[in-house]
């Protein structure tokens, strides 16, 4: 029987700062053991438990897309005891990796359809997954306009800025980036996720919307997309609880009968309809 | 079905010690008299089990899911780590007179860890080497309900081996063949008319006093339409949020999972832990999805009465009564139920 609690050690290759307040990097893990690569698939959304041993282990949504070769990345605020530790590994530290868990994005639903991701601040990192999934070449045609909202405090804040700069550049998506208050040099949207969504107003026609950022944001982003038409059963989002065990066992993700951890992390508002909103 | 007199259970409990551990109720001696209290621990000796009390401290959970149980040691090699998982204990057990109410519990457990896509390697290391001996309670206390909530005094499924106090004797009855296993070795008597007389008394008058004072039927529909009702403010404020109804649940068993040690050797522990603590899903931003006792204890009865049945099929309250019994400030989740279905 094969033990869901023991982690697969993996090595830091490259450590990357995202934001100028320097509490977001990117750590680019490779596996250490040849075998254990060669077993892990995964899809955009899924999560994974990182471990620091010693410091314990916290559930981190995947950053790289199944389509990109090479390292497993993951990015990561530094909020707590854990976070911090990891924050200050080096390359070829060593960490350990329990997953891929959960549920991951509907992809086959997004099939065929318009797909409108919202992001806010830090919670943008599943959803790079599924952008660079749905931008890679074998993907692009199986879904149609992809456009893109994503807010964050300041400029410098912005998670991916070299791939979002290379976003904007494609001619095959809309990609809406809006800061809280106006600063100088700054030229695009300036406004609340919320507000910038009613300003863009994408189509709810033939249209999906994946929204993840922090809980205010997501209550004021929902009224906006449902007065634009889109039904709670085509808006999903990524929930973040403290999971532990990640397989549906230490009950402290539990949110009505579903466990974040494995009936999710992604759900349709439909689902959470009628749910405390314990998110 | 069998007997077993009582002055041969002695010899009994003594040959079972030889193959097995057993737990048993059993006295924790305290400081002062009064103090003292029975508890599902390992025994040694016949002697120690406590026949006569219904109301154990602890179920015998803690041979299943201890309270703090090691799951690996860790240890930084040259260029990588090396992870030794815990064998924690070998050898069969045997969970002795254990009640009804706390055999339907571990029923619910291995629900929740026997799952065929994450089967939890340590519980069922456990759950695999364990035979559970029942035992019918004669004189359930008032705080007692099983039989508000699908069990009874006499319930005998998933017990492998069940005895009935029937006086001079105890009527043995197999239901598994690892029950079967115990009695190898001990002669039994041939149960006559009288014998069988006696259980059905027994078991009439132990239900005569469990009156169901709790209608379960449509509580969960309750319970969803009531999400939100003011009801949860006026109860919560009474609550300490202390936690001990779910520490002495037989049914909670959730768990927190922590490092000791440094960042080159130690151990990963899991330990129990409880919906009732604000600490318990608040997350490192300081942001908190159950910020109050409120939300706290509406998790704690929609759980047991409602997400329980819609994932496992069952309740996850068992009428045992140790919440009612040992909460500090006399919160009855009988009352809260009735004023649930009454809302």
């Amino acid at each position: 029987m094969e033990n869901p609690y023991l982690p697969i050690p993996m090595c830091i290759q490259r450590t990357f700062v995202e934001t100028d307040d320097e509490m977001l990097k990117t750590f680019d893990l490779a596996f250490i053991n040849e075998a254990d690569g060669a077993g892990f698939s995964y899809a955009p959304g899924q999560f994974c438990e990182l471990s620091v041993f010693g410091k314990g282990e916290a559930p981190f949504g995947i950053v790289s897309s199944p389509t990109e070769e090479g390292p497993l990345k993951f990015t990561v605020n530094q909020a707590g005891v854990l976070t911090t530790a990891l924050h200050r590994l080096q390359e070829e530290d060593i960490v350990g990796l329990r997953g891929p868990l959960g549920n991951g994005y509907p992809l086959e639903c997004f099939e065929g359809h318009n797909v409108v991701v919202i992001g806010g601040g830090f919670a943008f990192t599943t959803l790079r997954s599924l952008v660079v999934y749905m931008l890679d070449e074998a993907h692009r045609s199986q879904f149609r306009e992809i456009r893109i909202i994503y807010g964050v405090r300041q400029p410098g804040l912005f998670l991916y800025k070299d791939e979002l700069a290379a976003w904007e550049a494609r001619d095959d998506m809309q990609v809406y980036l809006t800061i809280d208050r106006a600063v100088p040099g700054w030229t695009k949207q300036v406004g609340f996720v919320p507000t910038v969504v009613e300003e863009v107003a994408p189509s709810s026609e033939d249209a999906y919307a994946v929204i993840c950022g922090p809980p205010v944001m997501i209550h004021f982003t929902l009224p906006p997309l449902i007065a634009l038409g889109f039904p709670k059963e085509r808006i999903y989002s990524s929930l973040e609880r403290r999971m532990k065990c990640g397989i549906g066992k230490c009950g402290r993700c539990n949110i009505g009968p579903y466990y974040v951890c494995k009936d999710g992390p992604v759900f349709s508002y439909a689902q959470l309809d009628g749910l405390p909103a314990e998110y | 079905m069998k007997k077993i007199a009582k002055r041969d259970i002695d010899a009994f409990i003594r040959r079972l010690l030889e193959n097995y551990t057993l737990y048993a109720p059993a006295r924790v001696a305290a400081c002062r008299p009064q103090a003292e209290y029975v508890t599902f621990r390992q025994i040694t000796t016949p002697d120690e089990v406590v026949w006569d009390r219904l109301d154990t401290r602890q179920s015998p959970k803690a041979a299943l899911l201890p309270q703090t149980e090691v799951l690996f040691e860790y240890e930084r090699s040259a260029d990588s780590i090396v992870l030794r998982p815990s064998k924690n204990g070998e050898g069969k057990q045997v969970l002795f007179a254990v009640r009804p109410c706390d055999v339907q519990a571990i029923g619910v457990l291995d629900l929740v860890f026997d799952t065929p896509e994450h089967p939890d390697v340590y519980y069922l290391h456990r759950r695999e080497r364990t035979t559970i001996v029942g035992l019918g309670c004669n004189r359930p206390l008032s705080t007692c309900f099983c039989t508000s909530v699908g069990g009874g005094p006499f319930r005998k499924e998933g017990s492998d081996l069940f005895l009935t106090d029937i006086g001079e004797a105890y009527l043995v009855e197999v239901l598994t063949p690892k029950g079967e296993g115990l009695l190898a070795g001990t002669d039994l008597a041939e149960v006559d008319e009288s014998d069988v007389a006696a259980a059905r008394e027994m078991e009439e008058a132990a239900l005569a006093r469990l009156a169901p004072v709790v209608e379960i039927e449509g509580i969960q529909q309750r319970l969803e339409a009531m999400i939100d009702a003011p009801f949860w403010e006026e109860v919560q404020a009474t609550c300490l949020g202390c936690g001990v109804c779910t520490l002495l649940c037989p049914v909670c068993s959730c768990f927190d999972i922590v490092d000791e040690g440094t960042m080159s050797c130690g151990v990963r522990v899991r330990n129990w832990d409880t919906c009732q603590f604000c600490v318990y899903t608040l997350e490192a931003s300081g942001h908190n999805p159950r910020p109050s006792i409120r939300e706290r204890m509406r998790q704690r009865v929609m759980h047991k009465f409602d997400y329980y049945l819609v994932n496992e099929g069952m309740l996850g309250c068992v009428g045992c009564g140790r919440c009612v019994r040992l909460c500090p400030v006399n919160l009855d989740i009988r009352e809260l139920l009735i004023e649930i279905q009454a809302a």
